[in-house]
């Protein structure tokens, strides 16, 4: 017995060491030791790399690697798959899981910096010769009030409006060359919604409502209409502006296109994936959106590109702004020099460079094209500030363009059109406030407008701009 | 001082008497101690400590004293969040403590299929959350598309909005979360009822005793403990309350469903203010501790 009671502590002994040994293995680090893995080479994880479901793209990224490894013996890519999500971003940010070379949506420019998640490149922009090229107003929108510069665009565009061709064209809005008729104003876009609703029994107009995304686009219709959301005053702190009576108007529009006109979707619980899933799925003519999402409606939702047009934001009654917005590469704040440096070579391998690199222009676009999503011409909003680049992008492009650029060319026009950023300070806690506000909007017919404009102001103020540091 | 000394010195003996007799047990307990203070423990405290600082990102620069908890409090929209959890959990007390309660007793009474009803209704608990909350919303979906005005259309009635609806949207999230956790409180109900006093049962059938009788003078008063225990366990549960809001509504219209838990997540992972987030964790855990001690003297009294 006494035996078996010592042979029983011997074998929990080493049970207890065995799951403690577990245990702790998974804690231990990446391996990374001063950006250098176990074999000397710098390390730099590059994120938003493609998913094995996109098999194409993947291994035309693993080539990528693949060269750029042999043509950069120290430097070790190493994939991650990980892409910006607003839910996920902040938390990953504060933990110090971002990969080395991240990439942003232009709301994000001075949150990485107020975060310290970003590193400063200001002198390898500089050196890299890409401060000359790049579009000046892109880079101020990254930079601190230094002029120091934290991240780098890598592409742009303006809100407009998709259209579903099809749904126009059954309700009779095309003009004579075939075109759909684009709304050029809101209350054109609210005729049209109710005309299309009647003649097809489809909503004409998608409205979102959760998730901040809603509030992200009515910012869109609110500042055409006069609206100003927030001021700096002159002792630095903040105020809310919205409770106007052209708030009230931008609401209004929004309550006579539910209530009255019904021509909006049925579902007011829509977030940003069921917002771009009630479009790709012609469950509405139109949406606010930006030729990114074009793409998404092909791929995910299996749309017909051919069906897609887009229009440039209808003007208002006060203003014709467009809100800009795109992508940005920034890296760690905590890379070392080597690293920095490393990612840089990575990025101008991958064509952020002043000059176009033609192979690699042409081997993605064919790329895009033989994967069946579209290829304009040229960047509809070019990050950079070089004609002669654009006219070399469209000769690498044209035996791949799959569009008819005459569904797009409103849209790339843009006549008129003043390019507008998102709000300066607390702008996710202002889309907050105002996906409220427009869920009242379409669910209660019996509505007090002023008193959900004001209560909502009161709220933004109160509980975001007074708490600000 | 010195009497004292020597019963600590008595009691250190104790435990290590008792650690080297039965170091085996010990040993192999270790890891999952280690395992529950590091995940467990360890974030309660370091929220409880962050709570009273200003935070960059995930890293603590500055104390603040109370000025967190001010900021949370302070806010326009607490209250109506607060209402709204309790909301939340009277509606579950009304919807979600009563049914699986009756199911039990209706599987109690049967004499065929009783294996098979209580498959069915324990299947639901084995769907993710997530899941559940995306078949509920289908369900509800506004206009014609949503299953539950499909439906309708059918027999010609509607459509009727759902989870837009204000003065819905909480008591269809409790029916959605009341089908998820419909079985386990079933098959807790049923265990109790299966170990009334059986022959105390068959006594009042064989003196005429009908159903509702027995119900009321026999069953009842047997289950006051356990369903007093389910209900202050429901309590804690539905307080917590997040997932669904966040998949089915996210916290609207106009934050008509909006939680206390939702509100933390929203604080930490919309917004990255971490420090409002322990913050109002902070208030959440003491509301719940207070629950949770009000559970296990309940435990304890029935248990006795």
């Amino acid at each position: 017995m006494k035996k078996t009671g010592f042979m029983m502590k011997i074998v929990a002994i080493a049970a207890a060491a065995a799951i403690m040994i577990g245990m702790l293995s998974g804690c231990g680090s990446s391996g990374k030791n001063n950006g250098r893995n176990s074999d000397g080479k710098i390390v730099v994880e590059v994120g938003n790399w493609p998913h094995e479901t996109d098999e194409a793209t993947l291994n035309l990224w693993t080539q990528y690697e693949q060269d750029f490894e042999s043509a950069h013996p120290d430097i070790d890519i190493v994939p991650n798959t990980y892409v910006y999500d607003v839910k996920t971003f902040a938390t990953k940010s504060a933990a110090g899981q971002l990969p080395d070379i991240y990439r942003v949506p232009f709301s994000e420019a001075q949150s990485i910096i107020r975060r310290g998640c970003a590193a400063d490149i200001t002198d390898k922009m500089k050196e890299a010769g890409l401060l000359d090229s790049l579009n000046k107003d892109l880079i101020d929108m990254t930079s601190d009030e230094n002029g120091r510069i934290y991240s780098l665009p890598q592409t742009a565009y303006a809100q407009g409006v998709m259209i579903n061709k099809d749904l126009f064209k059954q309700a009779g809005l095309v003009n004579d060359d075939g075109t759909v008729k684009v709304p050029k104003t809101f209350e054109e876009l609210a005729e049209y919604a109710a005309q299309i609703k009647e003649k097809t029994g489809v909503a004409g107009f998608a409205m979102p409502t959760t998730n901040n995304v809603g509030g992200w686009i009515l910012l869109n219709v609110a500042w055409n209409y006069g609206v100003e959301f927030e001021k700096m005053n002159d002792d630095g702190k903040w105020t809310a502006t919205f409770d106007t009576p052209e708030f009230h108007d931008t609401l209004q529009w929004l309550y006579d296109l539910r209530w009255n006109k019904g021509a909006l979707a049925d579902n007011t619980v829509i977030d940003g994936s069921a917002y771009t899933e009630t479009f790709g799925t012609g469950q509405a003519a139109m949406i606010l959106r930006a030729t990114t999402d074009c793409n998404t409606m092909v791929t995910r939702y299996g749309m017909n590109k051919d069906v897609i047009a887009m229009g440039e934001m209808p003007e208002g009654p006060k203003a014709h702004y467009s809100q800009l917005g795109g992508q940005l590469y920034a890296l760690k704040s905590t890379l070392t020099d080597e690293q920095i440096d490393a990612a840089f070579e990575w990025l101008k391998f991958m064509n952020v460079t002043p000059e176009l690199d033609e192979q690699k222009e042409t081997e993605l676009r064919k790329l895009d094209f033989d994967q069946g999503r579209i290829v304009w011409p040229y960047d509809l909003f070019s990050i950079w500030d070089d004609d002669a680049r654009t006219e070399n992008v469209k000769k690498v492009r044209e035996p791949f363009v799959n569009i008819d650029m005459k569904d797009y060319q409103n849209y790339a026009d843009a006549e008129g059109i003043t390019l507008r950023a998102e709000p300066e300070v607390c702008a996710q806690e202002l889309y907050s406030v105002l996906d409220g506000v427009i869920q009242e909007v379409l669910t209660n017919k019996d509505v007090d407008i002023p008193a959900i404009s004001k209560k909502a102001q009161d709220d933004f103020q109160v509980n975001h701009l007074d708490k600000m540091d | 001082m010195k009497t004292i000394r020597l019963k600590s010195g008595g009691g250190r003996r104790r435990i290590s008497g008792l650690i080297k007799r039965n170091i085996s047990g010990w040993m192999l307990i270790l890891p999952s101690m280690l395992l529950f203070v590091l995940i467990v423990w360890r974030p309660i405290c370091i929220a409880f400590y962050y709570a009273f600082f200003r935070m960059q990102g995930m890293q603590a620069v500055r104390f603040v004293g109370l000025q967190n908890f001010k900021d949370v409090l302070t806010d326009t929209a607490f209250l109506q969040t607060l209402g709204n959890t309790v909301k939340y959990v009277l509606w579950s007390l009304l919807i979600g403590l009563p049914l699986p309660f009756l199911a039990a007793v209706m599987i109690n009474e049967m004499i065929h299929f009783k294996g098979y009803f209580k498959f069915t209704m324990y299947l639901p608990v084995i769907v993710p959350t997530v899941a559940t909350c995306l078949i509920w919303k289908m369900l509800y979906m506004d206009g014609q598309g949503g299953l539950l005005n499909a439906i309708l259309y059918f027999f010609d009635v509607g459509p009727y909005t759902w989870l837009s609806n204000k003065n819905l949207t909480i008591p269809l999230i409790i029916v959605s979360m009341t089908w998820q956790g419909f079985g386990t409180n079933m098959l807790l109900y049923l265990a109790a009822l299966q170990s009334t006093d059986q022959s105390l049962y068959e006594a009042s059938r064989i003196d005429g005793a009908g159903f509702w009788q027995r119900f009321w003078h026999i069953l009842l008063p047997h289950m006051r403990g356990i369903i007093l225990l389910l209900a202050i366990r429901q309590v804690i549960g539905v307080f917590q309350v997040t997932e669904q809001p966040l998949v089915m509504t996210g916290g609207g219209p106009n934050g008509a469903s909006m939680s206390l838990g939702l509100t933390n997540y929203f604080y930490a992972f919309q917004y990255g203010q971490f420090d409002k987030s322990m913050a109002l964790g902070v208030i959440s855990f003491l509301f719940l501790l207070i629950l949770t001690f009000v559970y296990f003297r309940l435990d304890r009294k029935f248990n006795e």
